[in-house]
């Protein structure tokens, strides 16, 4: 072979060689499903945060879905009301809990206003409104590593917090959606290892139930079921079989079981056959605490704008931070056992009349004198939620792992209690599990 | 890794006579099965984004490679190599560009076997080679609580070149070549993190995985002058 004629096949067989990478490529797909050959009929079973993003995800694969939703509406643990303030407030989930999350995302591609909340917190200490308390309470947060399971209450009086930290104390376990009585120290620090989306909060211009409702509910309206609890599923046969309360039937290939876990621990629905007795200790061994929102609304801001240790409500929070608006309306975000108490007082004015007691003490009787108006929001005795979120009760151990693996491959679990890296009690954490569940379904 | 880089220093400044040095630059083509998944769950997990973010697939690379003076048909040399592949999807108001930088030191054996083969020869390297998934929303380092968030791999790396030699005038040469690269590695376990913003979502990640990467390039001898021995 001639010379010439060598380095002109050189030549050739080099741009041959410069297109077959790319071929390769064209090979490879950014679509983690493109080969899924599932066709059938999935069946979300709730339409809060997870049922209703499983729904989305769903539909941009083009899959057949209905979701089954027992209470009047869609949105779950998010709803807003706009009709109390000259901004919206929301009922349920308000803060974006870090911005570096799947939520973040969607906030962001969406123009949605979000801005961070640096409101300052004062604590109600010794009888006493103080900036500053002796003791660093949130030092309990990190404990060390070597803690045992025991509670957020236990831990702190080893720690050397007495009986007048006890409502600051009760304030952080609420945070977590618990009573420092029953908040493990040790597997909520487990838990909360794997928390990445961020340490700051942040609060929605408009409201945290419009992102969803607007961006996700909206796409998917025509595929929801309202006013239709499932009493029974049963996954005997090839299909799993629904049944709601009025005796009506539904089948679905696969179905999403996405309601609060208390739902599934007061067997609220009847498995067929029953689920494993594994399963069930899961469901138990993970807590979730009643929960309550109040908003309280003033004609003078006489608060602070956090207000930690109340002994009726031990979280008080000015509604107006992050909000364009000028009403003055302060929340009463009360959890575990307050929540409980004041759920005991039977209405909604007992309820009001006793955390406008606590405020007076607080500020001089300023509360009764300014009052205008009251909204209470009791998560706990809406039937189809009984709380406010999961947490990490002592002895949760893996419960969550277990409670969230799917069963026979036709029943998958989803919903905020079985987010397993660290994003529990969070909508994004709801979110996570959502596309989760159907992930799962599709890469079968 | 110390040793390593002192050893080869020694075996490079003892034979610093007759040798070849050679820069290289090129195409790359990564397949990742890790990055790979993580990147589609990302896209399955957004339909809200309209633009996909593109695989971690092709890039650029550059090489410098120092090969020592031999008889034989095989020559030993030592190469530091760097690629970059880059993945970008421009959506509103949320750009995000993923780079997985790859920094390789390595030894190679080099077979050119002339009365064969021509000017024909083929490469075989080993080396340590250390990655570093980087990522930016809206042309920002990505910041978790102000801390620049990125997953580093480390891990070993063998190699397959193949190529051929042209020669210029004035003793320059040039070489086209093909090359191959497998690279097992060890991850500190946050491309998740870094990519889809969860931990173990789906599956846990894996601590141990591997890339394919397939170079095409040029590499052009630096003509160098002999050096004088002293009298």
């Amino acid at each position: 072979m001639k010379r010439r004629v060598f380095i002109e096949k050189s030549i050739l067989a080099y741009l041959g060689l410069l297109i077959s990478p790319a071929l390769m490529a064209a090979c490879r797909k950014e679509d983690l499903l493109p080969d899924s050959t599932f066709s059938g009929k999935v069946i979300i079973i709730g339409a809060g945060a997870a049922g209703l993003y499983a729904g989305y995800i769903l539909k941009s694969r083009g899959i057949d879905f209905t979701i089954i939703e027992a209470s009047n509406r869609a949105g779950g643990r998010l709803d807003k009301k706009s009709d109390f303030a000259d901004y919206p407030i929301d009922l349920g989930a308000q803060w974006l809990h870090g911005r570096d999350s799947i939520l973040g995302d969607l906030a962001k591609s969406t123009g949605t206003n979000i801005s961070k909340d640096n409101s300052d917190e004062v604590y109600w200490f010794n009888k006493k409104i103080s900036s500053i308390i002796p003791k660093d309470v949130e030092a309990i947060l990190s404990p060390t590593d070597n803690v045992t399971d025991i509670s957020f209450l236990e831990y702190a009086e080893q720690q050397g917090l007495g009986s007048e930290y006890k409502y600051i104390v009760e304030q952080l376990a609420g945070d977590s959606g618990a009573d420092a009585s029953d908040l493990s120290i040790k597997w909520n620090a487990v838990e909360e290892e794997d928390w990445n989306s961020g340490d700051s909060d942040f609060k929605f211009e408009a409201s945290f139930f419009d992102l969803i409702d607007k961006n996700i509910t909206e796409e998917i309206k025509d595929s929801i079921l309202l006013n239709t609890p499932i009493t029974k599923i049963n996954y005997s046969g090839n299909r799993v079989l629904m049944t709601d309360n009025l005796g009506k039937s539904y089948t679905g290939d696969k179905v999403i079981v996405t309601v609060p876990i208390t739902i599934l621990q007061d067997k609220d629905i009847n498995f067929e056959p029953a689920l494993p007795q594994s399963k069930i200790e899961a469901f138990n061994k993970i807590g979730m605490g009643a929960g309550m929102k109040v908003f309280l609304k003033f004609s003078s801001k006489f608060y602070n704008e956090n207000i930690a240790g109340g002994e009726i409500c031990a979280a008080y929070a000015d509604e107006v931070v992050g909000k364009i608006g000028s009403d003055n309306v302060l929340l009463a975000f009360v959890m575990g056992r307050q929540a409980e108490h004041l759920t005991s007082l039977g209405s909604d004015e007992a309820i009001t009349n006793a955390l406008l007691a606590e405020l007076d003490s607080m500020y001089a009787g300023q509360a009764t004198s300014s009052f205008i108006d009251a909204h209470v929001e009791d998560w706990t005795t809406k039937p189809f939620i009984k709380g406010a979120y999961s947490y990490s009760k002592v002895g949760i151990g893996n419960a969550r792992s277990i409670a969230a693996k799917p069963i026979d491959n036709k029943l998958f679990f989803a919903g905020e209690a079985m987010n397993l890296n660290g994003h529990h009690q969070t909508v994004h954490g709801a979110i996570e599990t959502g596309y989760r569940a159907v992930i799962n379904i599709l890469t079968d | 890794m110390k040793t390593l880089i002192t050893v080869v220093f020694l075996v490079f400044a003892s034979s610093s006579y007759s040798q070849e040095l050679r820069i290289g630059v090129g195409y790359s083509n990564l397949y990742s099965k890790q990055y790979d998944r993580l990147i589609q769950t990302y896209n399955v997990s957004r339909p809200f984004l309209q633009e996909k973010q593109p695989l971690l697939n092709t890039g650029i690379h550059s090489s410098l490679s120092y090969l020592f003076k031999s008889e034989k048909n095989l020559r030993s040399g030592i190469a530091i190599d760097y690629s970059l592949v880059n993945s970008k999807a421009e959506n509103q108001n949320l750009d995000l560009t993923l780079s997985f930088n790859m920094f390789e030191l390595g030894y190679l054996l080099q077979y050119n076997n002339e009365d064969k083969f021509g000017h024909f020869y083929s490469e075989f390297g080993i080396g340590a080679v250390l990655g570093i998934l980087n990522k930016k929303q809206d042309n920002e380092a990505y910041l978790i609580d102000d801390k620049v968030i990125r997953s580093l791999q480390i891990g070993a790396a063998v190699s397959l070149n193949i190529g051929y030699v042209f020669e210029l005038k004035d003793k320059l040469k040039v070489s086209p070549f093909i090359g191959f690269q497998y690279a097992p590695y060890f991850s500190e376990g946050q491309s998740e993190r870094v990519i889809n913003q969860t931990i173990n979502l789906i599956d846990e990640e894996e601590q141990y995985s591997s890339f394919f990467k397939f170079d095409l390039g040029l590499r052009v001898y630096l003509p160098r002058k002999k050096r004088e021995k002293k009298l």
